[in-house]
């Protein structure tokens, strides 16, 4: 583990708060989402029904875009399961992005 | 207080929740709750197949829905356009052959939701595919999606409620308007940022259709019409135009305000200065586009901004709630802000570069109809100016009246006055006696039924036309007469065309035969000058009801003699 993965949870932490901001936008103020690590997203009782998903996942891509200056491809993977676990919590959503190896301007 | 919840049905040929949601989301009035009907509908077949749905062709009115909102994208309206894409020609008469039975469909859907708001065409993204060739006549994508859009605005333009709204104004301000992403996992175009700006306008296009937008923008000088502080450096040392981004940001602010004048927006001043050195500035300056002849009035003294807003404001007849006050000052918005809650006061940017751009964000002035007196209103106002010079030096308020000369001109309501007095309906305060609010399509319809009858008040006198200013309307039930509307513009109170409306209609319903003649007044927190008026008018006030009065139709209300009138008039049928 490098030293500057802490700061790159960090943007992943951003990137995410701020597509939930860009989705709250969009929902009655009862249905916001926390921003917050333990947040729900997905699975039985989770918030996001699926077009809410696409929404948040397609903002997401757009942020780690605009942070990166790569493309991230969530949406692409045929594998992609909205009711995976990587989905379930704003913090399994960062640690999955984590693992995807998100390219950093520090190299 | 608040609006009622506008109920939408919005109808599109993609997956139109995310619009919905920012429809419903948008925190201005007025709230909107949206119902979105099926994929690719429109016409009668918008409102379903469930309970209370009607036949395709029915006729009758959707009471569910105040408005539906059409946004189609052109592929969808046009097979003729998508053979284009396919087979690299279109037949451009059939492409206008789409057009006109899109129109058809929009024209059955307004009768049966009395609003129609509609949204003109994108070019395709796959336009980029014909390069050079984009634009040529009967090849290129752009070029016949810009004479579809043509053609939808020449038929919808005297189609009474529907609203054209210019799409690309969202869609070109948006860097990546599409997002592919969202189109092939969701079904929807755009992104939301082109959603939140549609969503900003139609709220802006409801408020117009319903008298709320606002009506005056009162403007500081230093700093915010021209660079610099004219009571220090002389006109001659003000930032305004020349080779200078800041001088030349001023111009195109000014150039912009006065194409807002055009629309019908009063412009006025409010500034510290002295005033003769700034009206000096203003006439003087080579570089100056809003001049003396475009501003409704000013307040330029050293006194509280906010005290001199609330006097420009009666001076000017409008209420609070229609102006918006700009002022490169923080402390001075603050203190408008505090003082007069109902005063918009926005945020404004400290670069003169962006002055425009945060004008034009503003989405208050938005207008359904444009009328003759829209063009004219600065105008009208300069001659207000010299009208209340001559009054102080008239010897009586009489005397006053005499020399104005007044001429009021009386027609039916028809399709030439009707877009004005439905604006007149629905913008008026303070004159009018039911403060009911009704579209073209809406009034129309009253009309047709019953024995009912509205005119339409034109005023003139020596220093000018004041435009269709007023209007009545009458329904005769059996021997009562009954005033319906009774609505004149605060331009011309006071100057016995009250009366001279009351004398119009009482004899027409004299005419029609009836022998009592009723007007009950709808009170509301605006409209007490009504009440004023009916009071000294010499009608009879009811004992048990203190907001109605009566007039036995012996003969006419008199007419004032200072007053000559023209009618073009038929009797109640």
């Amino acid at each position: 583990m490098s030293s500057v993965m802490p700061e790159i949870r960090t943007q992943l932490r951003d990137a995410v708060f701020a597509a939930i901001d860009e989705l709250n936008a969009q929902r009655p103020p009862h249905e916001r989402l926390p921003k917050a690590l333990d947040t729900a997203l997905t699975g039985e009782h989770g918030p996001l029904d699926s077009l809410a998903f696409v929404n948040l996942i397609v903002a997401l891509e757009q942020r780690l875009d605009a942070m990166f200056g790569t493309t991230m491809s969530l949406l692409d993977d045929e594998r992609l399961d909205p009711t995976a676990g990587q989905f379930r919590t704003v913090q399994a959503l960062i640690d999955y992005l984590e693992t995807m190896r998100v390219p950093h301007a520090n190299g | 207080m608040a609006e009622p919840t506008v109920r939408a049905l919005v109808l599109a040929d993609f997956n139109a929740a995310n619009f919905a949601a920012h429809l419903t989301g948008d925190t201005a009035e007025p709230k909107i709750q949206v119902t979105v009907g099926p994929i690719g509908a429109v016409g009668a077949d918008a409102f379903g197949s469930g309970e209370g749905a009607e036949s395709a062709e029915s006729p009758e009115r959707d009471d569910r829905h105040d408005v539906a909102i059409v946004w189609m994208r052109a592929q969808a309206v046009s097979p003729a356009l998508a053979a284009l894409v396919d087979q690299g020609v279109a037949v451009l008469s059939e492409v206008m052959g789409d057009v006109d039975e899109f129109v058809a469909r929009i024209e059955r859907l307004r009768d049966r939701c009395s609003r129609v708001v509609v949204m003109t065409w994108g070019v395709p993204r796959l336009s980029a595919a014909f390069g050079a060739l984009a634009m040529k006549e009967g090849v290129g994508l752009a070029n016949v999606v810009m004479r579809m859009n043509l053609r939808l605005a020449e038929r919808v333009d005297d189609l009474p409620g529907v609203v054209l709204l210019d799409a690309s104004a969202w869609i070109d301000a948006e860097p990546t308007p599409e997002e592919a992403k969202l189109w092939y996992a969701a079904k929807i175009p755009f992104r939301n940022d082109v959603f939140r700006r549609a969503a900003r306008q139609v709220k802006s296009v409801l408020r117009a259709s319903r008298g709320q937008a606002r009506k005056v923008i009162l403007l500081d000088l230093d700093d915010t019409l021209w660079g610099g502080l004219v009571g220090e450096v002389g006109w001659r040392g003000l930032r305004l135009g020349g080779h200078d981004p800041a001088g030349e940001a001023y111009v195109d602010f000014q150039r912009t305000l006065v194409a807002l004048s055009h629309r019908g927006l009063l412009l006025g001043v409010v500034s510290k200065n002295d005033e003769a050195v700034a009206l000096d500035a203003i006439a003087s300056h080579p570089e100056m586009v809003l001049g003396v002849p475009q501003l409704s009035g000013w307040r330029i003294n050293w006194d509280d901004k906010a005290a001199n807003i609330v006097a420009l404001t009666e001076e000017l007849n409008v209420g609070l709630e229609a102006v918006v006050f700009i002022d490169d000052s923080a402390s001075e918005r603050a203190r408008v802000r505090e003082a007069l809650p109902d005063v918009f006061v926005p945020d404004w940017p400290s670069s003169p570069m962006r002055y425009v751009d945060a004008l034009l964000g503003l989405d208050c002035f938005d207008t359904v109809a444009l009328t003759g007196e829209d063009r004219a209103r600065s105008a009208l106002y300069a001659a207000e100016r010299a009208r209340a010079a001559d009054r102080g030096i008239a010897e009586s308020v009489g005397a006053w009246l005499e020399r104005l000369e007044l001429r009021v001109e009386v027609e039916e309501y028809n399709d030439r006055n009707g877009p004005r007095a439905v604006q007149l309906l629905n913008k008026t305060n303070q004159m009018n006696l039911s403060t009911r609010r009704l579209d073209a399509a809406e009034l129309g319809g009253w009309l047709g039924a019953g024995r009912r009858k509205l005119w339409t008040f034109r005023v003139r006198d020596r220093f000018g036309d004041a435009g269709l200013t007023g209007l009545a309307s009458l329904e005769v039930e059996g021997t009562r007469a009954v005033l319906v509307d009774f609505v004149l513009s605060c331009r011309v109170f006071g100057r016995k065309v009250e009366e001279a409306m009351l004398h119009v209609v009482t004899e027409s319903a004299l005419e029609s035969g009836a022998s009592e003649f009723v007007a009950t007044l709808m009170p509301t927190s605006k409209n007490a000058p009504c009440l004023r008026f009916l009071e000294r008018s010499g009608l009879r006030r009811d004992e048990d009801d203190a907001h109605r009065f009566r007039f036995d139709l012996v003969t006419a209300y008199p007419r004032p003699r200072e007053i000559e009138l023209l009618r073009e008039m038929a009797p109640i049928s």
